[in-house]
């Protein structure tokens, strides 16, 4: 059993935290807070084929003289260019779903979810909810409440 | 978001380190060949050099020394040096990206990679560069203050 | 490569996503996800992973902490109490299927550092053994991503470029909007 957990807890805790990764995308209602999940997803992923490159006693890929061109003295280099690939194209994903975000906001003033499917699904509601630094006044014209918002 | 900082100990050491984080960038992207690093951890180190002071300095300081369009400038001029390379390889006779290719004098075909995997790291640092400090610029909107 | 720090770092990994996951603060949980990502790149280092560690590092615990945090201060910074139960309860067996087949298929996956692995086998052994003769580049990643393979590189630096130009046009718009 613990020969069992020595050689397998990698895709242990990798599954668990993939499963907290998708609760967070499907469950949250914040959208942010999807994000938040959706990061933790793909660093789980990381984690797994890093771990998948792993080889007993073996080194990091750069060549030395110490070990020689021996294939065995060295991990595997292929999962690290495509990891290395995947993160910095996360981070891309990462980018373009804050800016969503951020005009999520602006649009709508609100960050969770079901407000915002109600207000697409136009349920009427008094003019639209100003951006927090818009005047109260201005609130129900929205045209110069436009003109308030500010970054 | 953007601004001066309000305290005087968060701006001197901003002011401070990043000169030096930049460096450490410059440093990595050079070193690839013989260390862990290269062109993506360099660029991203380089682009929190430059985030820094957009953090913590004030915007004439930050933006002086590094303008809003210098981010979408470099991602391009990294993405074209990119495939440029690649063509002048196609220009000599060989495949898409063959540094090999290229016969310049009597430098040995495995140096000749060498200076390829070179140039284009540099090309790659860029462009992720450019690619950060744009999507923080955007992000981050207006200074606040003068 | 030490057994125990490793499931320990694991362990502190699943306790920090569980908690960025429940707290209400979101400048909290960008706080917990920056470190989700630091422990995530301290388990790369101890696999040898020494490219991955480095970049992980930078951009996980860095540069997407300080994009997060740069959004949520121009929107809201609490995420409102909702009563979710319901979605929470339909979660759940949607959970459950996907962990049933991913257990059942990671049984056929390799043991944790087995040399015979076939992932190991086929080109990679090729790279490592040809790359210093080949390149005169002792890092075998760089002289993967931009010799060996450097289509796939280029088709990624195109991937970055365009999701910045992407998220800069979304948030441009709203510029053009107010200007008339």
């Amino acid at each position: 059993m613990v020969e069992l957990f020595v050689d397998r807890y990698v895709y242990l805790f990798v599954l668990v935290l993939l499963s907290i990764g998708l609760y967070g995308m499907f469950a949250m209602r914040n959208l942010a807070k999807k994000l938040v999940g959706m990061t933790i997803f793909t660093t789980a992923i990381y984690l797994f084929f890093i771990e998948g490159s792993v080889k007993d006693g073996a080194t990091a890929p750069i060549i030395s003289p110490a070990v020689g061109v021996d294939a065995a003295g060295y991990v595997d280099p292929l999962p690290h260019l495509l990891i290395l690939t995947a993160i910095v194209v996360g981070v891309g994903i990462v980018g373009v779903g804050l800016a969503l975000l951020v005009r999520i906001y602006q649009a709508h003033g609100t960050l969770e979810e079901n407000e915002v499917v109600a207000r697409l699904s136009g349920s009427p509601r008094a003019g639209r909810r100003g951006h927090p630094l818009d005047e109260p006044a201005q609130a129900t014209s929205a045209g110069e409440a436009d003109g308030e918002a500010g970054a | 978001m953007t601004g001066a900082y309000p305290s005087e100990v968060v701006r001197t050491v901003g002011g401070l380190l990043s000169p030096f984080i930049a460096m450490f960038g410059l440093y990595i992207i050079a070193h690839g060949h013989y260390g862990p690093g290269g062109g993506f951890a360099g660029g991203v180190i380089l682009a929190v050099g430059v985030i820094l002071p957009r953090l913590t300095l004030e915007s004439r300081i930050a933006f002086g020394s590094v303008p809003r369009e210098l981010g979408p400038l470099a991602a391009g001029a990294g993405m074209l040096a990119f495939a440029l390379t690649g063509l002048v390889a196609v220009l000599a006779g060989g495949a898409f990206l063959d540094y090999a290719a290229v016969e310049v004098g009597e430098i040995a075909a495995s140096r000749l990679r060498y200076l390829g995997i070179l140039v284009v790291e540099i090309a790659v640092g860029l462009a992720v560069f450019g690619a950060m400090v744009l999507v923080y610029d955007e992000l981050a909107g207006s200074p606040v203050d003068g | 490569m030490i057994l125990e720090l490793d499931v320990l770092l694991f362990v502190i990994l699943i306790v920090t996503a569980v908690l960025a996951l429940k707290v209400r603060d979101l400048l909290a949980a960008v706080a917990l996800l920056a470190a989700y990502s630091l422990f995530a790149a301290l388990i790369f280092a101890g696999a040898v992973a020494v490219d991955v560690a480095l970049v992980e590092a930078v951009l996980g615990a860095g540069v997407t902490g300080v994009l997060f945090i740069a959004a949520i201060l121009t929107t809201s910074r609490r995420a409102d109490v909702v009563d979710s139960s319901r979605r929470r309860w339909a979660t759940l067996p949607v959970l459950a299927a996907f962990l049933a087949l991913m257990i059942y298929a990671s049984t056929g996956l390799p043991d944790k550092g087995d040399p015979e692995a076939p992932a190991h086998q086929g080109v990679a052994p090729v790279y490592l053994e040809d790359s210093l003769e080949d390149t005169e580049t002792p890092n075998v990643v760089t002289a993967l991503l931009a010799d060996y393979r450097s289509q796939d590189t280029l088709g990624e630096t195109l991937v970055i470029v365009t999701a910045a130009l992407g998220a800069a046009l979304v948030l441009r718009a709203r510029e053009q909007e107010e200007l008339g």
